[in-house]
Parts: C-alpha cells; structure tokens; sequence
C-alpha cells in the first residue's frame, strides 16, 4: 500500500462517505520530460513518481483523490537559499510545481508571487491560501546540514 | 525551529519478513541500474558504509523464495554535499512483483511466490551522527 492509498483512505474516512467519487489527476509526464531542469524520472504507477533533478534535488509526486482530488510534491533540496531571500523561494516554488504539477500548476502561478511566506517555530516558511482551490507550501528544515524539504501541495474540494 | 529527522517520501512495505545484509553492488545496484541515472546519482552522490540491510522473506511465508531479499534497503552513507561530506542513512524503496511458477502475477497470497522482480521506486534519507568509525 502507498501513501498515496493511504491519503486517500484517509480522505474517505474523514469525509464519511462510502464511495470515491473523483478520479485522481494524471501524472504530468509530459512536463517532466520537457523540462531542462530534469535528469531523470521514475514512475512507479499512474500516479506517483520520483523525480531527480540536475542540481541533485529530488522529488517525489504523488497524485491522489477519492471526495477531493489533488497532489502532493515533496522536495529534497539538498542546498536551498538563504531564508531571508524570499525571491530565490519563489523561483524555486515555481520550479517544483511546474515540474511536478504540469499545467496544474496554474493556481500556483497566481498565488506563489503574492503569497505572505512566514517563518515560525515548525517550519523555515510556510503559507496556505483556500480559495478557490486550497494550496499549501512548507518548507522543513533537515537535521545535520542536509538540506530542505519542501512540500507543494494542492486540493480541489 | 524543529528540525525535521527523517525525509519521507513514500512508501510503507507491504511485506515485512525480516532483516538480513544484502551487497550494495550484488543486489542492490542492479536495481538502481534499471534507470542508469538514478544509479548515476546514488554514486555520485553517497559512498555506502558497511553492509545494507534489506528484507528478508521467511521460508515459512514464501517456501520458493525463502531466504530472498527484497526492498526496502537500508544503508548509512556518506552523502557528498557541495558543502562536504555529511553521514546519513539512505533507504532505497522498491516496487516489488511477486509470480508463480507459471509466470502469473500474485497480488494477494504470495505464498506461491517463486520468482520476485524489484524496480527502484523512490529514496529516503535522514540524517545520522557522525562516529568516528564511519566518517574519519
């Protein structure tokens, strides 16, 4: 059983409802592929895969659904930017979206570059809009100087 | 700030029989080299310490494949950063495909099993103590 199966039981079993009634997004292969920022990709069944990027950042993309439908994207980024630089953020939120999201990533597009990143106790920077589709991006901090991890994700109710 | 332990990006095994070492380039690497790049990348970037540790399919649970393993494999590694060298532990997931002696695919009851397939799913990595042992 994946994560992916596993989020959407959970998904079922917190809506309450007996049948998934929404099929989950495809895999934006081609996005994948057409991006120069890709060195190779894995797809492991039709909705989740694992993407290695040039610069040794890693993703791994899950698409999922049952009463909602939407994805999630976490990213390994082994050297991130400096905090405070909230443009080279950005750029790299784009970056993972477009790449793990396809044309999905159109909300993303509109959000990301009004979006109010905040630094709290949990998280490097985190934000999360609803409206109309509910996104949410976080950024981890990993222990021992390894790096970030960035979650992407996205739902549409 | 929280400091974030482990990178989980997927995958709960199925199946969980036991333990046993593996050889990173007896068993492992030829799954990695099913997508040269990847296997490109785990090289370049991670040199393994020691042994691996992979599942171990109990003859009792699967009588064709006993004493096989299978994936998830778990190493420590020196991951090579731009930054220098940092210990870690890499955990290398597979999909995993179970058939009979007939070449069917089993998706429930494996204990017919006598052929096992694995291809390279995806990795995980956290972070691990330095000793002196492992990172001169």
């Amino acid at each position: 059983m994946t994560i992916a199966t596993l989020l959407g039981t959970t998904m079922l079993a917190l809506s309450g409802c007996a049948i998934c009634t929404i099929n989950a997004p495809p895999l934006a292969v081609d996005a994948v592929t057409a991006s120069a920022d890709v060195k190779s990709y894995v797809t492991d069944s039709t909705h989740s895969a694992s993407i290695l990027l040039k610069d040794g950042s890693y993703i791994r993309v899950i698409n999922m659904a049952c009463v909602d439908s939407g994805a999630v994207a976490r990213a390994w980024i082994p050297h991130p930017p400096e905090v405070g630089d909230i443009a080279a953020w950005r750029k790299l939120f784009s970056k993972i979206a477009g790449i793990a999201f396809g044309s999905y990533d159109q909300p993303f597009k509109a959000w990301i570059p009004k979006a109010n990143f905040k630094k709290d106790d949990h998280f490097v920077l985190s934000t999360s809009v609803s409206d109309p589709v509910q996104m949410e991006i976080t950024v981890e901090s990993m222990d021992e100087s390894m790096g970030d991890v960035v979650t992407i994700s996205y739902t549409y109710n | 700030m929280k400091k974030v332990a482990a990178l989980i990006f997927l995958f709960v095994p199925a199946l969980a029989f036991g333990d046993g070492s593996v050889s990173f380039k007896k068993d492992i690497l030829p799954i990695l080299q099913k997508q040269p790049l990847v296997a490109q990348f785990v090289i370049e970037s991670f040199t393994v310490v020691g042994d691996p540790e992979g599942v171990r399919i109990g003859g009792n649970v699967v009588p064709g494949l006993g004493g096989a393993r299978i994936g998830p494999y778990t190493m420590n590694v020196i991951w090579h950063s731009q930054k220098g060298d940092v210990p870690a532990e890499l955990t290398i997931n597979t999909s995993n495909s179970f058939f009979d002696k007939d070449g069917h695919q089993l998706t429930s009851d494996l204990h017919s099993a006598t052929r096992v397939t694995q291809d390279f799913d995806s990795f995980t990595l956290q972070s691990r103590k330095a000793s002196p042992s492992q990172n001169p």
